[in-house]
């Protein structure tokens, strides 16, 4: 093949690859925090969030760069929870400005097994039963890690309208340790037949709860924390990043920025 | 005018060299027999039959009234038909074979091929055949023009020639000449299909063909309507504005001119979301290789044409939507239909 015939080909390659373009068509994404920015003001910076740990000390959170899910950073949310029958805190939440129903979505890094005493909460919707009103505020419904007797971690779902675990539609499903997991939920708080709790753990649906009031109003308040209490070791550290709240399922290959 | 005088010319040398005459022997066949004044007219439809509608009976017959004065043509087709009386056939009898088309006149007979199947050509092909066949003497008396071709004398021929033999060619065809340049202006429809986009357009489509050769240089611009359509779950409303360039490759017929063409097309692709919280806008350029055929009058200045179109895009654009990340990707091959007039510039 001679130069002469390889020109126009190459050519005509060129000109067809140049049509490789991408259509950047928009964002269902409402909200992201990937702490990229080293701090925590995407949470914090609207004043329709927080983050926080308490007591502090033991408890601590904080950006931290030791692991990440993407990117540099990640949080990393530390607490003490010994036998002492004592809750330990550390928790972002945000609290306003949610739509009518959302997917809410965070990936979790879990150093090591651990022993589940009591309880761990790691991802929590709250309910105002008055949605303008601060002092109305309960707890609702805490996605919880649990041990298994193997060693394993799992997940659990609690109630905290019937003080009682909802049934898992996968039972037990094995969380990662040492590895990084989504877990993703869809809420929509009604208090009629169209209210709705659905979880997927690494993609995968666990417990879909559907068709009875999920929420005494529409206030939403979403935690992505670590609330503990009785863990084996007490010193436990959650890591944290890429959370999103999101008009369409973010699933475990959805991507958070271009 | 010219150009129909050659053209007669050529369909009277194909019929006498599909009956084997030349003019100058023509003389050799009887007189007619002349028409009584108070003889009642024929009736088309008993002389000329036969189950064909490429060239219908009566169309012959309108171009065979043409070619031989009527007083004499019935003369001759009555003289014919009285040494046909024992059957109740037509004198001239039509059959269309498809591509072929056989006549059958005074007890010769003569099958000829038409792939354009061009009826009213057939008609007057046939015409010529059957006032040679009934008549020779009248046709040879008719001036026509010298510019046929030498044709080496041949002997009567009295009975039927073989009737399967190949059809005689006509006049040695004229160079084809294909306007300066043309343009087609027309509606169209595209269809657009992909792994992950199916989408239907419609729109309006301007294209400009030049040259007076066989290969010439062609461009064509389309403008389409918005269409909406769904990609990877993704609501879209879509924009596409495709140019294109190539060589038209052209095929006169008698009536019809055929063309095919191969080029580049570029399109400008803008699409739009409809359904997301934060939608945006972006354009990005569709490269891809373009092939089509079509069909126009031939020589008309103004005429209807047809064309269909093929276009690949070896590699479309992505559409790209968080958190899904990348949905699909536009379609790979977008298939059009146009139809339209088509202008010819001299």
């Amino acid at each position: 093949m001679t130069a002469r015939t390889l020109l126009p080909m190459t050519v005509l390659l060129a000109a067809l690859a140049a049509g490789c373009g991408q259509l950047d068509v928009g964002s269902d994404l409402l909200w992201t925090a990937r702490f990229e920015t080293g701090d925590f003001s995407e949470w914090t910076g609207a004043q329709v969030g927080s983050a926080q740990a308490f007591p502090m000390p033991p408890n601590m959170i904080a950006v931290s760069n030791a692991e990440s899910h993407r990117g540099s950073f990640s949080a990393a949310l530390t607490i003490t929870a010994g036998p002492d029958n004592t809750q330990e805190n550390a928790g972002l939440a945000r609290t306003a400005e949610l739509p009518a129903e959302a997917y809410y979505s965070a990936w979790y890094y879990l150093p090591r097994s651990v022993s589940v005493g009591t309880f761990w909460v790691i991802f929590k919707f709250r309910e105002r039963t008055n949605a303008d009103d601060p002092s109305t505020t309960n707890e609702l419904y805490d996605m919880d890690l649990a041990s298994l007797p193997s060693g394993e971690m799992t997940l659990q779902l609690y109630d905290h309208t019937t003080v009682a675990d909802i049934p898992l539609d996968v039972p037990n499903p094995v969380v990662p340790v040492e590895a990084w997991f989504q877990l993703e939920a869809f809420y929509r708080p009604t208090n009629d037949d169209t209210g709705r709790l659905t979880y997927w753990l690494n993609g995968q649906q666990v417990v879909d709860v559907a068709g009875r009031p999920t929420s005494p109003t529409s206030w939403v308040e979403w935690d992505a924390c670590s609330v503990g209490e009785d863990l084996t070791p007490e010193t436990v550290t959650l890591y944290i990043d890429d959370c999103a709240i999101s008009r369409s399922r973010v699933g475990p290959s959805g991507e958070l920025a271009e | 005018m010219r150009e129909e005088v050659l053209r007669r010319a050529g369909l009277t040398t194909a019929a006498l060299l599909g009956l084997g005459f030349v003019p100058a022997r023509a003389a050799d066949t009887p007189l007619p027999t002349p028409t009584s004044p108070t003889a009642p007219a024929l009736d088309p439809s008993s002389v000329i039959g036969g189950p064909s509608s490429c060239p219908r009976p009566d169309a012959v017959w309108a171009e065979l009234v043409t070619l031989v004065p009527r007083d004499r043509l019935e003369a001759r087709l009555g003289a014919v038909g009285k040494s046909n009386r024992t059957s109740k056939t037509p004198v001239v009898e039509i059959v269309d074979l498809g591509i072929p088309y056989r006549i059958i006149a005074a007890g010769q007979t003569r099958e000829y091929r038409d792939e354009s199947r061009d009826c009213a050509y057939r008609a007057r092909i046939s015409a010529v055949f059957v006032a040679l066949a009934i008549d020779p003497a009248q046709l040879a008396m008719t001036p026509t023009p010298p510019p046929a071709p030498v044709v080496p004398p041949a002997p009567v021929v009295r009975t039927p020639p073989p009737v399967f033999s190949p059809p005689a060619p006509a006049a040695a065809p004229a160079p084809a000449v294909f306007p300066v340049a043309r343009l087609d202006l027309g509606a169209t429809a595209l269809g657009g299909v992909g792994p992950d986009d199916h989408v239907g357009q419609v729109g309006a489509e301007l294209r400009w063909s030049g040259g007076r050769h066989r290969f010439g240089p062609e461009v064509g611009l389309l403008a389409l309507l918005p269409v909406d359509n769904t990609v990877g779950g993704v609501r879209l409303r879509q924009w596409r504005l495709p140019l294109d360039a190539g060589v038209r490759a052209r095929l006169l017929g008698p009536r019809f001119e055929r063309y095919g063409e191969i080029g580049l097309s570029a399109a400008l692709l803008s699409e739009r979301a409809l359904d997301l919280a934060s939608p945006r806008s972006q354009t990005a350029l569709e490269v891809g290789l373009r092939i089509g055929v079509g069909v126009h009058a031939a020589r008309a200045p103004l005429a209807p044409f047809a064309a269909l179109s093929a276009e690949v895009v070896p590699v479309p654009p992505s559409v790209f939507a968080l958190p899904a990340g990348t949905v699909g990707h536009t379609p790979l091959l977008w298939i059009g239909a146009t139809a339209g007039l088509s202008l010819s510039f001299l």
